[in-house]
């Protein structure tokens, strides 16, 4: 998906662009999540900026890409079921309405109400009903055909094999099926960043955390709005044992084809993509105790994704290494929020040779460029 | 509620395949559970048959029901366990296999497992497949056999193979006399391979049989000829058909309507390998015994260790494959398991085997799918019924990047719905393949997850440590 972003970004601008993709199109993390566009979920920060300008570009999205996104603004609860989740909530929401979301502290009682099939105990949460959700395989697959009609070429099946460096700066990379030269090569690979990174010596903090999800059955007339535990913010900013499986709750359905996605995990397991069943059990569990009527529904599949994770946030532009260098890595549950800013970053940086444009300065120009403006360039 | 339980040898699949391997490992000493998700041992064929005739017509004309009692009976005696209505939908670890039984999940431990989890019949799309009247053989079949509920109005068979005649045969029996039957190859086809029936003569009276059943009935079989489109207001009313070449291509000028109330269509089937897949085995393609069949050694051991794979799910081939497949796979997993098995009776077992899927594979070339026949999904077409995704948007996904089912799938939402892909997923894979031009092995096949069939989300949580 970020390659993709990126890509598109890039071609749009003129610049001659590849993306050299593994397996398929949307064949990683950014089929794996849930699509949730969301600033509740956001750490006030770099992470929450990114997000507010990210979230700017989606509704133009569809228009823009010329296919659907399935964009659509459903609303966001996250709920307290302890009195830690409750604690970390308060300070959250404050902070974030200080940066201008539109978040508000919700009662119990208005969670029931905010999504009726909440029947088990909460103390309270917040709630955001700007935030909103995509199909995150559209959203990725949309890029990809927009890159290539602004030109880009996207190679499928096609794994990176080494990086070539000739006196400081990168000439291009090899594949399998051959060598393609370039001035700039830029490691989008998600979970597998650092085994880009080896090839030119660099080593980035970027872990695989892998996320399950469980898809219930087609029904009719579900709440639409999002329901998340707080316990999944606190394995994501860190506040929680950075071990185990970290399950906590979340409810997201998707109107338009009827399901109900069940989350999440926050593990540390390697690259292994495969569902376990004390996680799926967990996951149920925890659905079941806050909305005990989902306990009468079928599961019809599972899946598991890596995220990209990083302690200190995403990682977008210099990373250090050779000249041509940059990185566009490290978006944890993030990424598919985050990716269309950070293709129009990457477009930017790589326009301006990486210089004079930090990520700051950047989103700041963004801030104050018309609203609703994707794509635009910053001046 | 939970279920645990632990055995040496769990065979999943209560068929000829699955029971012929639980009384041949039991025979060798193991302790063997055979788990079914349906109430009553026998799996589809037995099931199927049990009810067909009264007992003394049994006894004079079919000796394969007559066989079904008695490996039952002899399946009990060996001490195997049965556990009907248990659903495996998944495994987590090598070794274990997750099971539902009713709302109650669980854990199933074995040492080795036996899959014999059989075929379901391939649907090959048409316009107008999916009015109400256009059946499935097997749907037909279960509707007469378990629901005594004859299909209404005048009846037409259509497709391929030999499961057609059973199924008139049944309709027979039953009061329904099918009109006609629809047969896509042609005997002439048929004479090239005539001189592999050498030796088959139990299977050749079978046959000769049912074709005596079926012309004293009445009903004229009619060859070289498929449904090409379905019509009707709001339900089935005619369908038209036409005459095919040897690649199934229709014959321009060779239309012809037929009124039709109830149109019972098949071409096959195909091996029913999600679980094989869950467990790691590798496949291969093999479009002969029904496309993706999962590769074994001699004894029937999968490319998993002590994971062995039987009947219908190692390639399409009929009961009697079944049974002498079953058995082998039975022996060879108690040999796994450092069971004294005769090296005579191994030879033996897998000296029946050879035979039987010589003559499995010789019935599959005569009633080979033709390949025209994928020819007639139109592009409005409905491919996948529970999403409503037609050919049109398959093709287009498919040439979009890389022709990948899976990618076709997330484009396209088939196969995400209520039966994940076991009724569309072939004809996804034939239709990206065809659009590009690439094989089968290129554009793979949907990816299986775990649950193999809807369980419920409560049932899973009861499965949670508190
Ligand atoms: C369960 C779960 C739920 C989530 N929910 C959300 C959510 O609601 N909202 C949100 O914003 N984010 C969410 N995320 C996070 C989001 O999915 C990721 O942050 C995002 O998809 C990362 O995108 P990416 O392009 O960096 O990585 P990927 O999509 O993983 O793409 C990396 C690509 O690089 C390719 N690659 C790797 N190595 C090589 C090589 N050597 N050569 C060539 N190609 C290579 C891979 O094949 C892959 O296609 C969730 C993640 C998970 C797992």
């Amino acid at each position: 998906m970020v390659g993709c972003a990126i890509a598109y970004y890039l071609a749009k601008r003129g610049i001659r662009v590849t993306v050299i993709e593994r397996s398929i199109v949307g064949s990683g993390a950014s089929s794996a999540n849930s699509g949730a566009i969301a600033l509740a979920t956001k750490k006030p920060g770099i992470a929450l900026e990114l997000a507010m300008a990210s979230q700017r570009l989606y509704p133009g999205l569809t228009t823009e890409l010329g296919s659907n996104v399935d964009y659509v603004v459903e609303g966001n609860l996250i709920v307290a079921e302890t009195e830690v989740e409750a604690a970390h909530l308060e300070a959250l929401v404050a902070d974030q309405q200080a940066a201008g979301v539109p978040v508000q502290p919700v009662s119990a009682a208005r969670c029931r109400e905010l999504n009726p099939l909440i029947e088990g105990r909460v103390l309270g949460g917040i709630h955001c009903p700007t935030d909103a959700q995509v199909d995150p395989f559209k959203v990725t697959r949309a890029y990809a055909n927009a890159a290539r009609n602004a030109g880009a070429e996207i190679l499928v099946r096609t794994g990176v094999e080494t990086i070539e460096v000739v006196g400081g700066r990168v000439r291009g990379v090899r594949t399998r099926r051959g060598a393609v030269r370039a001035q700039w090569v830029i490691n989008a690979a998600g979970a597998h960043a650092p085994e880009i990174g080896r090839m030119v010596g660099v080593t980035h903090e970027v872990l695989p955390r892998r996320g399950q999800i469980i898809v219930l059955e087609a029904t009719e007339g579900m709440p639409t709005i999002r329901v998340s535990g707080a316990g999944q913010l606190l394995a994501k900013h860190g506040a929680a044992a950075a071990g185990g499986a970290n399950v906590a709750p979340s409810y997201t359905s998707k109107p338009l084809n009827g399901t109900v996605l069940l989350g999440s995990s926050n593990e540390f397991a390697g690259y292994d993509t495969r569902n376990t069943l004390p996680v799926m059990a967990e996951i149920c569990r925890r659905a079941r105790n806050l909305m005990p009527r989902l306990g009468g529904l079928h599961a019809l599949r599972c899946w598991a994704g890596l995220r990209p994770y990083s302690a200190s946030g995403p990682l977008l532009g210099g990373a250090g290494g050779p000249d041509g260098y940059a990185t566009a890595i490290g978006h944890g549950g993030d990424g598919m929020a985050l990716a269309p800013i950070t293709g129009l970053y990457l477009a930017e940086y790589v326009a301006r040779e990486g210089r004079n444009c930090s990520l700051p300065d950047f989103l700041g120009v963004l801030k104050t460029a018309s609203p609703g403006e994707s794509g635009g360039r910053p001046t | 509620m939970t279920v645990e339980l632990d055995t040496d040898i769990a065979v999943v699949g209560a068929g000829p395949a699955g029971l012929a391997a639980a009384l041949a490992a039991a025979g060798a000493g193991a302790r063997v559970t055979v788990l079914d998700e349906y109430p009553e041992p026998g799996g589809q064929f037995y099931k199927q048959l049990s009810s067909e005739f009264s007992v003394p017509e049994r006894a004079r004309l079919d000796d394969d029901y007559t066989k079904g009692d008695e490996l039952l009976a002899a399946v009990r005696d060996a001490g195997v366990t049965l556990s009907p209505e248990t659903l495996v939908w998944g495994s987590f670890e090598p070794g274990t296999l997750s099971v539902m039984q009713g709302h109650a999940a669980g854990t199933v431990r074995a040492r080795s497992i036996i899959v014999a989890s059989g075929a379901y019949e391939r649907v090959v799309a048409f316009p107008g497949w999916d009015l109400p009247g256009v059946m499935t053989p097997g749907g037909v079949q279960t509707l007469v056999k378990n629901q005594q509920v004859a299909p209404r109005g005048r009846i037409v068979l259509g497709g391929s193979g030999p499961f057609l005649l059973a199924v008139a045969k049944s309709l027979i029996a039953a009061g329904a006399k099918p009109a006609v039957i629809y047969e896509a190859t042609r005997p002439l086809e048929w004479l090239r391979h005539a001189p592999r029936l050498w030796g088959h003569w139990d299977r050749i009276s079978e046959a000769l049989h049912y074709r005596r059943l079926i012309a004293a009935a009445g009903v004229p079989v009619r060859f070289g000829r498929i449904v090409v489109r379905a019509e009707g207001d709001a339900r089935l009313e005619r369908v038209v058909l036409m005459e095919c070449d040897g690649e199934g291509r229709p014959i321009p000028g060779t239309e012809q309507i037929e009124r039709v109330d109830t149109l019972c269509i098949g071409y096959g089937f195909v091996p029913s390998v999600q679980l094989a897949r869950l467990l790691g085995c590798t496949h291969r393609y093999e479009l002969r015994r029904g496309g993706w069949v999962p590769e074994h050694n001699e004894e029937m051991e999968s490319s998993v260790p002590s994971v062995f794979v039987t009947g219908e799910v190692a390639g399409i081939g009929g009961a009697h494959v079944a049974l002498a497949e079953g058995r082998l796979a039975g022996l060879g997993a108690a040999r796994r398991l450092g069971l004294q098995v005769a090296d005579a009776a191994m030879a033996d077992a897998r000296q029946e085997r050879l035979t039987r899927r010589r003559f499995g594979d010789l019935v599959n070339d005569v009633f080979a799918l033709k390949p025209g026949v994928y020819d007639q999904i139109g592009d409005d077409t409905l491919v996948c019924r529970c999403e409503e995704v037609t050919a049109r948007q398959i093709r287009e996904a498919a040439t979009e990047w890389g022709a990948d089912v899976n990618f076709v799938k997330g484009v396209t939402r088939c196969g995400m719905g209520y039966c994940q892909g076991r009724v569309c997923g072939g004809m996804v894979e034939e239709l990206t393949a065809r659009t590009v031009g690439c094989s089968r092995e290129a554009v793979g096949a949907f990816r299986v997850r775990p649950p193999l069939k809807p369980v419920q989300v409560g049932s899973l949580a009861d499965l949670a440590r508190e």
